[in-house]
């Protein structure tokens, strides 16, 4: 049993879940929970949509100053 | 050798893409040298791209003087950060070690330099200063939105960084923060005024 491969995968695979303690936050902890798996799969769907919305925001919030801040980021790298 | 750092590189890079907790997991217990050296050999050949740019000319001594400058610049500011993350970790209580952050904090390269090419791409395609028109409009609010994306995602893998690399609980990473963001936007300051990044973004 101790020398089975798939042993040996699972305890590898076990002891790097169990690297760190479940993350707690105090009264947040249940909102923590629900939050965060949306991060840990495919982040994206949530980071381009809030950065839209950022970037809207923005331009709602600046106006014209948006698009000259554009300008002297393209310049930036 | 070469396979082998490419196949691992664009692993890493999926999984950063798609599963960057568990990527980051993974790297901070199984990760070694290789892992560091494909994203140093992307960032490199990156920056040859950008130093072509930002010299606007094939001489020699300006492209070896733009690439010296920038390449400098991030191995310096790479170093500063991994040192800082670290000595900063330990003071919150970490329990990493050094070589895990060093692996770690290499991966959150990866958006820097996304971000750098696409600003390079962009400046090349449709060179600034954008106008007032409907599509320079739209670009603009492209390019935040994008910016900010990569910002986000580089945000995480900071999170990630410390959570794994350090093995630090929500609370000392905000302690930890705290104390590092100061330091950073000093140290951005400082690279702005010498003439090293025009953007923070390192």
């Amino acid at each position: 049993m101790i020398n089975d491969p798939i042993f040996e995968s699972v305890k590898r695979r076990w002891e790097e879940v169990m690297m760190v303690p479940p993350q707690r936050v105090g009264p947040l902890t249940p909102l923590y929970k629900r939050v965060i798996p949306l991060f840990k799969v495919h982040p994206w769907r949530v980071l381009v949509l809030a950065a839209g919305f950022i970037a809207l925001g923005s331009y709602i919030l600046l106006g014209p100053m948006l698009v000259r801040i554009v300008s002297l980021l393209q310049k930036g790298f | 050798m070469f396979q082998t750092i490419l196949f691992r590189f664009i692993r890493n890079c999926w999984g950063l893409i798609s599963e960057p907790y568990a990527t980051m997991r993974r790297l901070s217990s199984e990760g070694n040298s290789i892992d560091v050296v494909g994203v140093w050999c992307a960032v490199l050949v990156g920056f040859v791209f950008i130093a072509l740019l930002r010299s606007r000319s094939l001489h020699p001594f300006l492209l070896t003087y733009n690439f010296g400058l920038l390449t400098t610049g991030v191995v310096f500011t790479y170093l500063l950060t991994v040192l800082g993350i670290y000595l900063v970790g330990k003071l919150v209580g970490g329990r990493g070690e050094l070589k895990t952050v060093v692996i770690t904090w290499s991966m959150t390269l990866l958006p820097t330099l996304i971000w750098f090419i696409a600003a390079s791409f962009s400046y090349l395609i449709l060179p600034p200063p954008r106008n007032l028109t409907m599509l320079g409009k739209l670009f603009s609010l492209v390019f935040v939105s994008g910016s900010v994306a990569l910002f986000f995602w580089k945000g995480m893998l900071y999170y990630l960084t410390l959570r794994f690399g350090m093995r630090l609980a929500m609370g000392r990473i905000l302690i930890a923060s705290a104390i590092i963001f100061p330091l950073g936007i000093l140290y951005s300051i400082v690279m702005y005024q010498v003439g090293i990044f025009r953007i923070p973004f390192i």
